[in-house]
């Protein structure tokens, strides 16, 4: 039966994790898809980039919402989206992931009386002061059709009361996006430009308000970094934590700190190879804590909760916070264990087996 | 310790008539305990003037911020609510922000505050349908999950937010509508004139809004088939939609013709107040009137011309019967109550209008 697929996607992690959702659905005649950008990403050229190094179709609309506070682009979105959905008449609205976009698509399908499929579903850190967790949870309880990455996520669903028939255990459309993309990220020479060898640096990101937005915090998480000196640490700064580092007088400092290079915001394939090939990854993003794991690199998670609880609980995952001396202690032992990438390559992976996304549109079709 | 300073402000956010009604004895609590608070009118534009005088009506204190939103579709009308709450929000900062019901502006202004990281409190909390047609079922159950505080009415709106595992703390306080007919039916019997007007001495009561109902023709014309044949006279204050769509299939003349019926224009609070205590039986499909029938004050029997209701509580002690929408059954549940003269229990399943009372000490509490 012919079906009208609307995919919402706004901000960058969901443009990776609907790359692959969007190649399945293009195979399908019987499937119209209607990909629609928010514009939650600040940068209109950089997410342009990004649709293109992830070879995503032009989206139909670019809503150009733009930054502002969550509320005011949370309502702005749901405005513009439900016009969106009035012209588009989808008969699925398909929103990927925890961001504003997530929830606005959401909330505008409910109440164009339109059925909500959220892919990624169920994920839960149990930490209210993340404004994902609200997106997440908000959205799981709109939605008719909720697509896990893994079993721990239906569990946390059926937990909430939402009845089985709706949830699919579909696996994480983000690994198979990394084993789409990891031949292309082969060849990126990411190393090559950097100078470094592999197994030797470590990478750190750092985006969340809760990390940079705090002078204390932030500091905390600097000095650990400066206190590393055997450790080469590549850092692609987030142009708002490269903002608060200025505004903190931190960034001079860590300029001049030989061992921590700070760089541009790298693309997705030379993240991935820098990944991969890292001895270990600091980081505070959430699709970083998952890639880390698939790569068999040891994290460093720079939160006190995280939402993949599955990479934690193997022992790939460490939650640290921002307390420079417990990140420093982390970091040491883990450098101590020569055979941890080999050990940590042997672990069960609960995400699926990259074939999330074929199974996200079969299910779309028969549910239909 | 006593708290008083204003820093300690809660932000209370009222919208349509029936969360008025609910609202006003916390409102009044907060007032006898000189607890500082900031009252918001948010309405939508074809009521909000009506909205407003009826806050005066009731004597409540006028509100600090008043604006109505004018949208004629439900995406764009909680997406402006947001925005405007949030501006709210942000300038006066309270500490925490309480809201009542399930309407669009009620999840608008949950999100908007919840956005900036301000505790919500949901009053009337836990409430379900389970059935997902209905835009509120969708809303409640968003607020919530995204509540700090939820205020449940009853033992079963409790089991119904535990059994979804809402991460927010869930206070059992009887539900604000008994303090509200306590307090209002004084100020009714003063000022109603309206049982002067009514030809019967021994009536039913009747209220049909829900679109479901008066925008169904063949159900409008099963109740004017059962009201004609009513084993009692029938007082009826009908819509003018409705009037206007029986005058056109030609209905309105059997009305005319049936001397058991009144037909009014629609009535005020008070007025219907006082209806509903000099009535033998309410025929509803208001989620409220169910409510407000076991007010101990009131005390009648209810027949609940819906499919489903939210509130079991009423059915379960013999207060309310869902009867549906057929004539037949109507009629026969109507014949049944009249001479059984259903025996009803002496005290109401929604509390004994101390709620308003218990939700502002809890609120005091948290806050000190």
């Amino acid at each position: 039966m012919y079906m009208k697929l609307m995919l919402v996607v706004g901000a960058r992690p969901q443009i990776i994790k609907s790359a692959p959702i969007t190649r399945e659905a293009l195979k399908h005649r019987e499937i119209e898809l209607q990909l629609v950008h928010t514009g939650q990403h600040y940068d209109f050229e950089m997410s342009k980039i990004f649709f293109e190094e992830m070879d995503l179709p032009e989206p139909m609309v670019n809503l150009g919402v733009g930054s502002g506070t969550h509320a005011w682009q949370t309502g702005n979105m749901m405005i513009k989206l439900e016009k969106t959905i009035i012209k588009g008449k989808p008969d699925l609205v398909m929103v990927p992931g925890d961001t504003n976009s997530t929830l606005a698509g959401a909330l505008a399908a409910i109440k164009r009386n339109t059925p909500v499929a959220h892919v990624e579903a169920g994920a839960r850190s149990y930490d209210m002061q993340m404004p994902e967790e609200i997106n997440r949870r908000l959205t799981d309880h709109c939605s008719s059709l909720l697509f896990t990455p893994s079993n721990k996520c239906v569990r946390n669903l059926q937990g909430e009361g939402i009845s089985k028939k709706y949830i699919r255990l579909s696996g994480d459309t983000m690994y198979d996006a990394m084993l789409q993309h990891l031949p292309t990220a082969a060849k990126s020479g990411v190393l090559r430009k950097l100078g470094v060898d592999k197994d030797l640096y470590g990478i750190l990101t750092l985006h969340r308000p809760e990390n940079v937005d705090t002078a204390e915090t932030l500091r905390g998480i600097m000095k650990a970094m400066m206190m590393l000196t055997d450790l080469t640490v590549f850092f692609p700064v987030h142009p708002r934590t490269r903002e608060r580092l200025a505004k903190f007088q931190l960034l001079n400092q860590l300029e001049a700190t030989s061992h921590v290079k700070c760089v541009d915001p790298v693309g997705y394939h030379d993240m991935l190879w820098l990944v991969k090939h890292a001895k270990l990854v600091f980081t505070d993003s959430g699709g970083l804590q998952k890639e880390a794991f698939w790569l068999g690199t040891p994290c460093v998670t720079l939160r006190s909760r995280t939402e993949w609880t599955e990479t934690t609980r193997q022992g790939a995952n460490v939650l640290v916070g921002s307390n420079s001396r417990k990140i420093v202690a982390v970091t040491r032992n883990i450098m101590a264990q020569r055979d941890i990438k080999s050990r940590l390559r042997k672990l069960k992976n609960p995400f699926g087996d990259g074939q999330a996304s074929k199974k996200i549109i079969a299910e779309t079709l028969r549910w239909r | 310790m006593e708290v008083s300073l204003i820093d300690s402000r809660c932000m209370i956010v009222v919208g349509t008539r029936p969360e008025i009604i609910k609202m006003a004895p916390i409102i009044r609590e907060f007032e006898r305990q000189a607890f500082p608070y900031i009252l918001v009118h948010c309405g939508q534009h074809y009521d909000y003037n009506m909205s407003q005088q009826f806050i005066e009506e009731l004597e409540l204190p006028k509100p600090d911020y008043g604006f109505e939103v004018r949208a004629y579709s439900p995406g764009v009308q909680t997406g402006r609510i947001i925005m405007r709450i949030e501006r709210v929000v942000r300038a006066e900062k309270p500490r925490i922000v309480l809201v009542e019901g399930d309407t669009n502006g009620v999840l608008a202004s949950a999100l908007a505050a919840v956005k900036l990281n301000v505790p919500v409190a949901h009053v009337e909390a836990g409430l379900r349908s389970f059935d997902l047609r209905m835009p509120e079922e969708h809303n409640r159950r968003l607020v919530d999950h995204l509540s700090k505080y939820l205020f449940a009415p009853t033992e079963t709106a409790r089991r119904n937010l535990e059994r979804e595992s809402v991460w927010g703390q869930i206070y059992v306080t009887g539900n604000t509508v008994i303090d509200a007919v306590a307090q209002h039916m004084p100020l009714a019997l003063e000022r109603s004139t309206v049982m002067s007007r009514i030809r019967f001495k021994h009536f039913a009561l009747v209220t049909a809004h829900r679109a479901e109902n008066v925008d169904d023709f063949s159900v409008l014309s099963n109740f004017v088939e059962a009201f004609s044949e009513a084993p009692l006279p029938v007082v009826y204050p009908i819509h003018p939609r409705s009037r206007k769509r029986l005058r056109q299939r030609k209905m309105l003349s059997r009305f005319a013709e049936a001397e058991n019926v009144q037909l009014l224009p629609p009535l005020g609070y008070f007025d219907f107040l006082v209806l509903m205590k000099n009535c033998d039986m309410i025929i509803t499909d208001s989620g409220g009137i169910q409510e407000e029938a076991t007010a101990p004050s009131i005390r009648k029997p209810v027949l609940v011309i819906r499919l489903s209701t939210e509130r079991p509580e009423a059915v379960e002690v013999g207060f309310a019967n869902v009867v549906g929408v057929e004539k037949e059954r109507m009629l026969k549940a109507m014949e049944h109550t009249v001479n059984e003269k259903a025996k009803l229990p002496r005290t109401s399943p929604y509390g004994d209008g101390t709620a308003a009372k218990k939700i502002v000490g809890v609120l005091r509490e948290v806050l000190q």
